[in-house]
């Protein structure tokens, strides 16, 4: 069974509680990711924030209903003008799932399932180590029953 | 862990010219692209003898891309800010009749203030779990070389040693944070201090002047490969015996003929670029273990060796370096 560590990628970037929204959409932008995890002073992973966090922060009446558009222009334009004051910590997920390098890709598969994560950040003793992401599960579990057929 | 710091990385493009001439158009074949930058190529080195390193830097655009791309493939980790221009593109044109060189450097993106404190967060975040950091190479444009000072000077406030690669306004700039290991490039020493490199007595002055601004390491390269390692209380030489060499050397030209006859290309050189970081790859390797001054002399001479006979001066195992450790002659000469 092949391990988190056959498919993650090394990549540690992430943003901190203080960062400002418009500098973690900025590096969100940039990554092929649609979240960064959220680290503390000494690079453990605390939080996530995601795409979907920062798009429901102007939204916030709309939470609960299926139906998402704007009825309040005047108010998401004073929002987007709070952009730069607010920070990921106002807005971020406090719980992150997070995975090891020794985790069975099984497992990373039923969480990000279950939860219906695209990206889970993988973690040695609390310390960011890299980003497992969905498409990548998607290739190798490919690859695998591509092996498996050809066998 | 180790951390490397490249401020300003660079997409290496190699061509081949029959006849490369100035003033006239020239058709050149590509031959290869790589990922470049001093720490990156340092990055790639420790990869290669089992070290783990961070890579951090600049990058931006599709050449960014690329760079990050290379770096992880081979499971190196990145923590690198992306920036909204473009990461260099430097050349390397191969004249095959005669034998010339010719390296062409793009100067470098912009990178904005709010880009350069991404940065800095980033760095203070992993300098908790770094040994080592190892800071080397250009700045991009809008930075100034003061920073190379600010970010030497935040590593060893906390007690984590700095190897430090830079030149001219740059290397004076992080000499006054007095970083642990210093290497100037070569082109800067001839012009900073008024010495060439080409005796024994010119390297041994220029190591003491560095040494007396509190540096407790200084490596100086001549002769392409060649090494000058000095401490206050000892300085040391190692050379590579040139009959070996150029035989290896020989030996090589060949496989890589073959190699490249087989993509219907035809090519006779060494590449020199990139095995001069490979070299203080090896320098830090030793650094990282037994800390003897004559085995990082060894180290940083055979892997310089080892890069330059291959394409793209990347070594793919330790058993490329060893096989010239032995060749190495060492000797104390202050």
């Amino acid at each position: 069974m092949k391990k988190v560590r056959d498919i993650m990628i090394p990549d540690i970037t992430a943003v901190s509680r203080n960062t400002t929204l418009r500098v973690a959409v900025k590096i969100m932008a940039h990554s092929r990711f649609t979240g960064i995890p959220v680290v503390d002073d000494e690079q453990k992973v605390i939080g996530f924030v995601s795409e979907k966090d920062i798009i429901m922060s102007f939204f916030p009446n709309q939470r609960e209903s299926d139906a998402l558009f704007v009825r309040d222009f005047a108010y998401l334009a004073s929002q987007v003008g709070q952009v730069d004051e607010r920070q990921v910590k106002d807005i971020m997920t406090r719980e992150a799932m997070t995975v090891t390098e020794d985790d069975d890709i099984s497992y990373l598969a039923e969480l990000m399932i279950l939860k219906d994560l695209k990206i889970v950040p993988v973690v040695k003793k609390d310390r960011l180590v890299g980003i497992a992401s969905r498409i990548e599960l998607c290739q190798i579990l490919i690859a695998e029953e591509t092996t498996m057929i050809e066998k | 862990m180790i951390t490397t710091v490249t401020l300003n990385p660079s997409v290496d493009k190699i061509f081949k010219a029959s006849s490369f001439a100035l003033d006239e158009l020239n058709r050149v074949e590509i031959i290869t692209r790589i990922a470049g930058g001093k720490g990156i190529n340092i990055s790639f080195l420790l990869k290669a003898l089992g070290i783990e390193t961070t890579a951090m830097g600049f990058i931006g655009g599709i050449n960014g891309r690329f760079v990050e791309g290379e770096l992880q493939k081979i499971g190196i980790t990145t923590n690198l800010v992306h920036i909204d221009s473009e990461t260099r593109t430097n050349y390397l044109i191969i004249d095959s009749a005669r034998r010339f060189q010719t390296q062409i450097d793009e100067p470098g993106p912009t990178v904005s203030l709010e880009e350069i404190e991404t940065f800095k967060d980033n760095y203070k975040r992993i300098l908790t779990s770094t040994k080592l950091v190892v800071i080397a190479g250009s700045l991009p444009e809008g930075m100034r070389p003061d920073f190379y000072g600010e970010i030497i000077s935040e590593a060893q406030k906390r007690n984590i040693p700095v190897v430090f690669n830079a030149g001219e306004a740059n290397l004076l700039a992080g000499l006054e944070a007095k970083p642990y290991l210093v290497r100037p490039d070569i082109r800067s020493i001839n012009k900073l201090f008024g010495l060439p490199m080409d005796t024994v007595a010119n390297r041994i002055k220029a190591a003491k002047r560095i040494l007396d601004k509190g540096v407790e390491i200084v490596v100086i390269g001549f002769d392409h490969i060649n090494l000058t390692i000095a401490t206050k209380d000892k300085i040391i030489e190692a050379k590579a015996p040139e009959t070996e060499i150029v035989n290896k050397i020989n030996l090589a030209i060949e496989k890589i003929k073959q190699i490249v006859t087989k993509k219907q290309s035809k090519l006779d050189f060494i590449n020199r670029l990139g095995s001069t970081d490979a070299g203080l790859g090896g320098i830090i390797y030793i650094l990282t273990q037994s800390g003897d001054l004559k085995e990082m002399a060894k180290w940083g001479v055979a892997a310089s060796i080892a890069a330059s006979l291959r394409l793209k001066a990347r070594v793919k195992d330790r058993q490329e370096v060893e096989e010239f450790l032995n060749m190495i002659e060492i000797k104390e000469v202050g």
